[in-house]
């Protein structure tokens, strides 16, 4: 029993210090980036002190920012862990269903067919992503994945709900949403077709308080819903007969989780556009440090989710010399072989860390 | 106790895998199911279990109906030690805490954890506690599988080939361990087994199953050569040495 007690202790400490990680990578986020603000100025502007600019860019730019960042990050992280466990799939990730490509689809039609992208020439692609129809697009971009993820669950539900034949599902779903964003794409003006491809760049500065904020909610809610079902998940590893066999039902089970788990991407994704790699990365960390547990791999996922996004965002406003990187390409390009590094990595045997 | 009467199921509309089958055992009664492969003990099983719905017939437990009743509280009554024991990437101690998950609602409360702690125990599994249960030998998974089922507290447990991973030593103390919950708890037990003279020694009660119906049952009075034969289609003698039965078949060539 006493060695049930220090591994405890072990897990409070592993998993508090990526908590004060968050933390002091929230702050670093903050501080840091392409302007010469001194950390006293900067540290003042947060409060509404000082110079006016300093202000606009700590409060209007860097905030949202770096709760965006937060948020986000733990919500890929967190959706991708539901789906790798209700999907048993070691692969699955936030936009198996298909999401992305949905909302990605979406996109395409509010910044090419409703903006006037087909024939108009002449606008400039930065006043397409940025002007007032950011909110029809990101607007479309979350019907068209939500819409995505009901036909994939509602498709699977007229059959019995299989794991395997979800996850072809949503490889059907997503091929056919690119197939559509290419023909789109096709007939775009030069102009609309490089605004729709941008919006694809996930990008934490089209973050703002309001975007934050719907973020927070969804993610905060599901994560704390998630949580309480740990042990649900637990029993879900074995298989579902077992997990039937002990009263889950594993059908409808499966079906509310995947759609809760799909409407946190669905979110995230219209709002700031793809972020990848933080969805599937996260939760492999987080089980290779905690073994499969769910009350130690669900905060273990958001606080990895947080961590690696903020990084990410704060190294994609520095290495850009003056411009920001999107940070979707930043956390494919740093993860990829992270990834790479955890699956080749000797297996750890034995004793759960 | 455990009772299933004219139980009918099939995969498709058109063939039935398991036909009006029936079948009733008394509490603390080892019930051994006996038929080729692809009889239908394993979907008969699932059947019992709740995890595949049956196109008519009943399944009761102290008379309480087992078809029609939430997940929840059929788990209350019945568990499950399958054929594959697949064993998740947890601890022993979570994998066995998972068969609590119908007594409660939002977190398992300390009697859960005792219930837990005393099925470790009663398993000679604390050592095994802070384990991965993946990364333990076929037989300890079995061990593990049965306290799953035992921390559950159901009136009855199904094992669907319990010994079949296992070496002789490992068997025999499975043996020793399900007759034990048996006679000693008064669990209700209804099994499935490849090895006959195992199959003589732990049960009370034999069903023959083949092509999905029950051609013969009985106490130890219906383990003769003639329901062998039906079930199996293999001649074999009985013998008894020393208050042992033995089973032998009679090779075909042999004849």
């Amino acid at each position: 029993m006493t060695e049930q007690i220090k591994k405890k202790k072990k897990n409070i400490i592993v998993l508090s210090s990526m908590g004060i990680a968050v933390v002091l990578l929230f702050f670093i986020s903050l501080f840091v980036g392409s302007s010469s603000m001194k950390f006293k100025d900067a540290f003042y502007a947060l409060f509404g002190q000082g110079q006016n600019n300093y202000i606009i860019i700590m409060q209007k730019i860097r905030l949202p920012r770096a709760i965006a960042a937060l948020f986000v990050g733990a919500g890929l992280a967190i959706s991708g862990l539901i789906m790798q466990t209700t999907l048993s799939n070691e692969m699955a990730s936030p936009s198996t269903l298909g999401v992305s490509n949905a909302a990605t689809f979406g996109a395409n039609v509010s910044i090419i067919v409703l903006s006037g992208g087909f024939l108009i020439t002449g606008n400039n692609a930065a006043n397409i992503i940025t002007s007032s129809n950011a909110y029809a697009t990101s607007a479309l971009a979350f019907v068209f994945a939500f819409a995505s993820i009901l036909i994939t669950l509602g498709l699977s539900k007229l059959k019995a709900m299989n794991k395997s034949t979800l996850i072809l599902a949503g490889i059907a779903m997503g091929t056919m949403w690119t197939a559509l964003t290419s023909l789109l794409q096709f007939y775009a003006t030069d102009v609309s077709l490089g605004a729709a491809v941008v919006w694809t760049f996930g990008d934490l500065a089209r973050a703002t308080y309001k975007i934050d904020i719907i973020i927070a909610v969804v993610v905060v809610l599901s994560s704390i819903a998630f949580g309480i079902l740990s042990n649900k998940y637990n029993a879900m590893l074995s298989g579902d007969d077992m997990a039937r066999s002990v009263g889950i039902q594993t059908e409808r089970f499966r079906f509310i989780s995947l759609l809760i788990a799909s409407l946190i991407t669905a979110i995230c994704i219209a709002n700031l556009g793809i972020i990848g790699f933080v969805g599937i990365v996260c939760p492999h960390i987080a089980k290779r440090i905690f073994g499969h547990d769910h009350k130690l791999t669900i905060p273990g996922s958001i606080l990895i989710g947080s961590i690696l996004l903020l990084l990410s965002d704060t190294l994609a406003r520095t290495v850009g010399n003056g411009t920001a990187i999107p940070v979707g390409i930043i956390t494919s390009l740093v993860g990829a072989p992270f990834f790479l590094y955890i699956i080749f990595r000797k297996k750890r045997g034995g004793e759960i860390a | 106790m455990l009772k299933v009467e004219n139980l009918t199921f099939g995969y498709s509309k058109k063939q039935t895998t398991i036909k009006d089958v029936a079948l009733s055992l008394d509490k603390g009664d080892v019930g051994v199911v006996l038929g080729p492969n692809g009889a239908g003990k394993s979907t008969l099983f699932k059947n019992i279990l709740g995890l595949l719905k049956p196109q008519s017939g009943l399944v009761s437990i102290d008379g309480k109906d087992m078809i029609n009743i939430s997940p929840k509280e059929r788990a209350k009554s019945i568990a499950y030690v399958s054929q594959s024991v697949e064993m998740p990437m947890l601890s022993v101690y979570e994998t066995i805490l998972t068969s609590r998950i119908p007594y409660y609602n939002f977190a398992p409360s300390k009697k859960d954890r005792e219930i837990v702690f005393k099925a470790i125990r009663d398993f000679g599994l604390e050592h095994y506690m802070n384990k991965m249960a993946t990364n333990l030998s076929g037989g300890e998974k079995q061990i593990v599988a049965i306290a799953r089922a035992m921390a559950q507290e159901p009136k009855v447990i199904v094992f669907d080939e319990p010994t079949s991973n296992l070496d002789i030593s490992r068997e025999l103390l499975l043996q020793e361990r399900i007759t034990k919950l048996a006679k000693e708890r008064g669990v209700t037990i209804l099994m499935a087994i490849h090895d006959l003279n195992l199959a003589y020694d732990m049960g009370d009660k034999y069903f023959f199953l083949k092509d999905g119906q029950i051609i013969a049952q009985g106490g130890k009075e219906a383990f003769n050569e003639e329901n062998i034969l039906k079930t199996f289609n293999r001649e074999c003698t009985i013998k008894q040495i020393d208050n042992q039965m033995y089973i032998k078949f009679i090779r075909r060539e042999e004849k």
